[in-house]
């Protein structure tokens, strides 16, 4: 077990692919670190380069503030859980865990206890003399993170464990895996795209994209301070509303034009206008109201604009509305009791604790939540 | 009920109207001409081979041909000439198949370890494979006559004093060992480099990751997975060593003496050099026997490793069960 510091690290591919770009982070020890993103983001490429099996371009690497990155994983005592297929096929799932501990010269009664003891944590005791083909893809990844465990390591890496199971095994071993990190106190970094896998699971995340960090934080920093409009949009179950409004006017009324629509802005937005009269607007569906068309209140502590309703889902215990506004769509979380039909002329309202509000290039993160940001000027813009 | 019909395309219903029974007629005549051509040139002489292993058929001597028994077959197996030819047969296979699959294996770990151009060096290695027999047989006889040879003539420039290679006693098998491993090297390495490339990357990461050094992971985990491909090659091989003639024809005629005479030149000598078919017979049906048993013997080894920890669930049938379809293609 130990920390993991990792300061100005760059990894170029073939001196073409700048996939990391300059990313200094650190995970305390005992952690269960996240490193979210979509594809391509860089996020594997950072967890290789700690797992030992790339090295970076530059940039230091440290465990317990020594530096290892130009030591082998086996030198760093790390262990890894690959997407899947990582399993060696010719072996049983009891040869698979005791490998490790094998070319390391253990005693033939050691290796067992600690193949038992792994075995019987992961529940899969009962499969500990069958081959990777006759297990189920959530019986293979199992015994894989048995075989990373089996060896207690400095530093556990994940990568995408459970992304190739299907939903229910995914949400009942993101619950298991949580509690096993917990109980073992292995310090522990997975990379995943789902937002739901790395906030469900980790104490932090770091969200990335095109290799530039964007976002270090709790999932609660992460979902209610976005530091700009891309972590709010991909962050959380349903991405975040976020529209630019152009041309911002005081008279005749406080406003703005949004793809060829009006839309009447609240006053906290006011002091966030800059000269360039643009402004960029955010909002969680469930912060979104739709109204039968003239009838949404009006007032000066909520933003209001027209549109026609796309199409409205059913989701059970509420329906997600899609709203044409303009160029623009808005998606509404609206309770089941409201029925829209297709091209229904409708109204859109946000109340100002559901507003986020951007720079006009949606770049960095002004006033959150009915609430100015301490300092939200000089929140980093990583852009 | 609903009263959707199912497929039914699982079971093939035999057709019963006249358009079956034209469909019947097209099957025959489609089937018709690769059924002759195979009863003609393949199932015809096996069994007259049969026939005459069993009868004193000899085409130089105009005699009545008997049904002698297993007359033939006591002769040919208390022939002291059966038996080093046996011997020289078994031989070759022992030292020549471990040597391509030795060389194989490590061109292939070679090849795959390049990505630059790796296509290239493959068809260039390839290109022996792809000479016929008779070629590689003139060839080599070219380049190793011990006087005009251009091998000789460099390492005696060089001072060495050079065997006679095929005509030399002592040198003619290896030499015969050598011109084959020449031409069917490649073949064992495409195999095997089949074998590598279907190893996944993240198995060699996962090893690494392990703490599993460059050895460990080749003798732990690539070997055993290579074992399926090995065994084909092994197989394949073992078969063919046993057929090699076209180089010996060439390159020494079975001598000097009987030196390099294998079981498939002296069958051939007993057949087309004195016409004793029944013999000649006898020894086919020798050959094929010791071919089965010993392909057999491989194959039940290369499974019961396959099979090793006991699961209940059976494994999906491998490569070893393609190979034994060659190699009932290869004896018939």
């Amino acid at each position: 077990m130990a920390s993991v510091t990792l300061s100005g690290v760059n990894k170029w591919y073939a001196g073409v692919v700048h996939a990391v770009q300059d990313i200094s982070f650190r995970i305390e020890d005992g952690e269960f670190f996240g490193l979210l993103g979509p594809s391509g983001s860089g996020k594997t490429s950072v967890l290789r380069m700690l797992a030992g099996l790339e090295r970076p371009t530059s940039g230091t690497i440290a465990f317990d503030d020594v530096p290892v990155q130009a030591r082998s994983p086996q030198e760093r005592n790390v262990a890894m859980v690959f997407e899947q297929n990582a399993l060696y096929p010719h072996m049983t799932a009891r040869q698979n865990i005791s490998y490790p501990l094998k070319i390391r010269g253990l005693s033939k009664g050691e290796i067992e206890t600690k193949v038992a003891d792994v075995a019987n944590m992961l529940n899969i005791a009962h499969l500990i003399d069958r081959r990777a083909s006759q297990m189920s893809g959530g019986q293979q990844q199992r015994v894989a993170i048995a075989r990373a465990l089996v060896r207690r390591p400095n530093l556990l890496c994940l990568d995408e464990p459970i992304a190739h199971l299907d939903t229910l095994l995914r949400a009942r071993l993101r619950g298991e895996l949580k509690r096993l990190q917990r109980s073992l106190g292995t310090t522990s970094v997975i990379v995943t795209h789902d937002p739901i896998e790395a906030m469900t699971m980790t104490d932090r995340i770091a969200l990335m994209r095109d290799g530039v960090m964007q976002q270090i934080g709790t999932a609660d920093e992460i979902y209610n301070r976005p530091v700009n409009a891309f972590v709010a949009q991909f962050f959380g179950l349903h991405s975040m509303n976020v529209f630019t409004v152009s041309d911002v006017r005081d008279t005749p009324e406080f406003s703005g034009q949004c793809g060829g629509q009006k839309v009447l802005l609240p006053d906290c937005v006011k002091p966030h206008v800059q000269a360039d009269r643009r402004i960029a607007i955010g909002a969680r569906p469930s912060g979104v109201s739709v109204h039968k068309q003239g009838q949404a209140p009006r007032g000066a502590d909520m933003l209001s604009l027209s549109g026609r309703v796309y199409v409205a889902e059913q989701l059970g215990d509420s329906i997600l509305v899609t709203v044409q506004a303009g160029e623009t769509t808005i998606q509404a979380m609206t309770p089941p009791s409201q029925v829209f039909g297709i091209d229904e002329p409708v109204d859109i309202t946000i109340r100002e604790n559901a507003l986020y509000v951007f720079d006009g290039d949606q770049r960095t993160l002004r006033f959150a939540s009915g609430q100015p940001l301490p300092g939200a000027d000089r929140i980093a813009s990583f852009g | 009920m609903t009263t959707i019909s199912r497929p039914s395309a699982v079971v093939h219903v035999p057709p019963k109207s006249r358009e079956g029974a034209e469909e019947r007629r097209a099957t025959w005549l489609l089937l018709g001409p690769a059924l002759v051509f195979l009863g003609a040139l393949s199932v015809w002489p096996f069994v007259y081979l049969l026939y005459a292993s069993f009868t004193s058929y000899q085409l130089a001597i105009p005699i009545p041909i008997e049904w002698v028994g297993f007359k033939n077959f006591s002769r040919v197996i208390t022939n002291a000439r059966f038996l080093s030819s046996l011997g020289i047969t078994l031989i070759f296979a022992l030292v020549a198949v471990p040597l391509q699959i030795l060389i194989g294996m490590g061109l292939a770990l070679l090849l795959n370890g390049i990505t630059r151009g790796r296509e290239l060096y493959a068809s260039l290695f390839l290109i022996p494979m792809m000479v016929a027999p008779i070629v590689v047989g003139f060839s080599w006889n070219l380049f190793l006559n011990p006087i005009y040879g251009p091998l000789n003539s460099f390492l005696k420039a060089i001072g060495f004093e050079p065997p006679a290679w095929a005509q030399s006693p002592d040198w003619a098998l290896p030499t015969l060992v050598l011109v084959d491993t020449w031409q069917w090297t490649p073949f064992v390495m495409v195999v095997l480099l089949a074998g590598l490339k279907s190893i996944p990357s993240r198995v060699y990461e996962a090893a690494r990751v392990d703490g599993s050094n460059r050895w460990q992971t080749f003798f732990h985990i690539v070997l055993p997975m290579l074992y399926p491909y090995l065994t084909v090659a092994f197989v394949l091989r073992f078969i063919d060593s046993f057929r090699v003639f076209d180089i010996i024809y060439i390159l020494t005629r079975g001598g000097p003496g009987t030196s390099t005479q294998n079981l498939a030149y002296y069958t051939y000598d007993m057949g087309f050099g004195r016409f004793e078919f029944g013999i000649a017979g006898a020894l086919s049906i020798i050959q094929l026997i010791l071919l089965t048993v010993g392909t057999m013997l491989i194959l039940s080894l290369a499974k019961r490793r396959d099979r090793a920890p006991a699961a209940g669930k059976a494994l999906p049938p491998t490569v070893v069960s393609h190979a034994t379809q060659q190699l009932q293609g290869a004896n018939s």
